[in-house]
């Protein structure tokens, strides 16, 4: 079985780490203005973080605030801790960048830096190098939040013994339109099961996200 | 002094004016394209290492100078392996512009 340890949801304005809210501006403002600051204030400087696109950009900070005091590798091997990450939008930010440097022939600069992020799955590999996990990682595109299949996914690889501890959920964002919602799921035979976590299960997944 | 000594140092001191201000020019280039946030044009010294150990810019960082170079100098590196000399440092690169803008 596995329990929910963490929580981390960022929504158009604010940061919150289980329920308390770690970081808020006053007005919902581009994605841009609020990812920075949150960024300065929440997160350990990273210099990369600055070359990443959006949807990078916001599970980056989104691991960081989750990941925090959790020290992860001290409890599993690297190979033990993956992901499993759901979103609508997959890269479409970036997509429409790309076209962009592209759609006049007369100017035609195409930039490697954003051609790199116009796969989703990017976001998790931005997150391993920084904490140095090799577990498997999942990136599924889905219309909305499926709860079915973030569990069935996280529930097979750790059944088959491929994870102990997964960082999984919903990162999206379309423009200035953006949702985070990342849960950390570890296996109950290595948390502390003296504090009181949820089960990893659709009923607890659906209430948290809609929390 | 004589005209001709007169004539090669006013070159050279064009010549030198020219490199300083191309410098200038492609730190804030650099850090503009390479997104190098929380630095200023003034933390990057000329002559040190584009990658490794001086300013730590990567492989996708080297492809984004490839195109500064086409996009804003309209020079097309024809021989990748020529890309090691040419951006070892923001003087290396400066050099380079200057000797193939001329030609």
């Amino acid at each position: 079985m596995m329990l929910i340890t963490k929580t981390t949801r960022i929504t158009q304005n604010k940061v919150w780490c289980d329920d308390q809210i770690v970081y808020q501006q006053d007005t919902e403002s581009n994605f841009q203005d609020f990812i920075k600051p949150a960024f300065k204030e929440l997160c350990t400087p990273y210099p990369k973080f600055y070359k990443m696109d959006s949807l990078s950009k916001l599970a980056f900070v989104a691991s960081e605030v989750m990941l925090k005091d959790t020290n992860l590798l001290s409890k599993y091997s690297k190979e033990e801790i993956g992901f499993v990450f759901l979103n609508s939008a997959s890269t479409i930010n970036t997509d429409r960048e790309h076209q962009k440097s592209i759609s006049d022939r007369t100017n035609y600069f195409p930039s490697p830096a954003i051609f790199v992020y116009t796969l989703p799955n990017i976001m998790l590999g931005e997150i391993c190098i920084k904490n140095g996990f090799f577990g498997e990682n999942l990136l599924l595109i889905s219309e909305k939040f499926d709860t079915e299949m973030i569990y069935r996914q996280v529930e097979l690889l750790y059944e088959n013994q491929r994870l102990q501890a997964c960082i999984t959920g919903w990162v999206d964002i379309d423009d200035d339109n953006f949702n985070a919602f990342i849960m950390l799921a570890e296996s109950d035979s290595i948390v502390d099961n003296s504090k009181d976590f949820c089960t990893f299960d659709v009923s607890t997944i659906e209430k948290l996200f809609n929390r | 002094m004589s005209q001709l000594l007169k004539n090669y140092l006013t070159d050279n001191k064009e010549q030198f004016m020219e490199e300083q201000e191309l410098i200038e020019k492609l730190r804030i280039e650099i850090i503009k394209q390479l997104n190098l946030e929380d630095l200023k044009p003034e933390d990057i010294d000329p002559d040190a290492a584009l990658f490794g150990e001086g300013l730590g810019l990567d492989s996708i960082d080297a492809l984004e100078l490839i195109v500064l170079l086409e996009k804003n100098y309209g020079i097309k590196i024809e021989d990748p392996k020529d890309g090691k000399r040419i951006f070892a440092s923001i003087r290396t690169m400066a050099k380079y512009i200057q000797d193939n803008q001329k030609a």
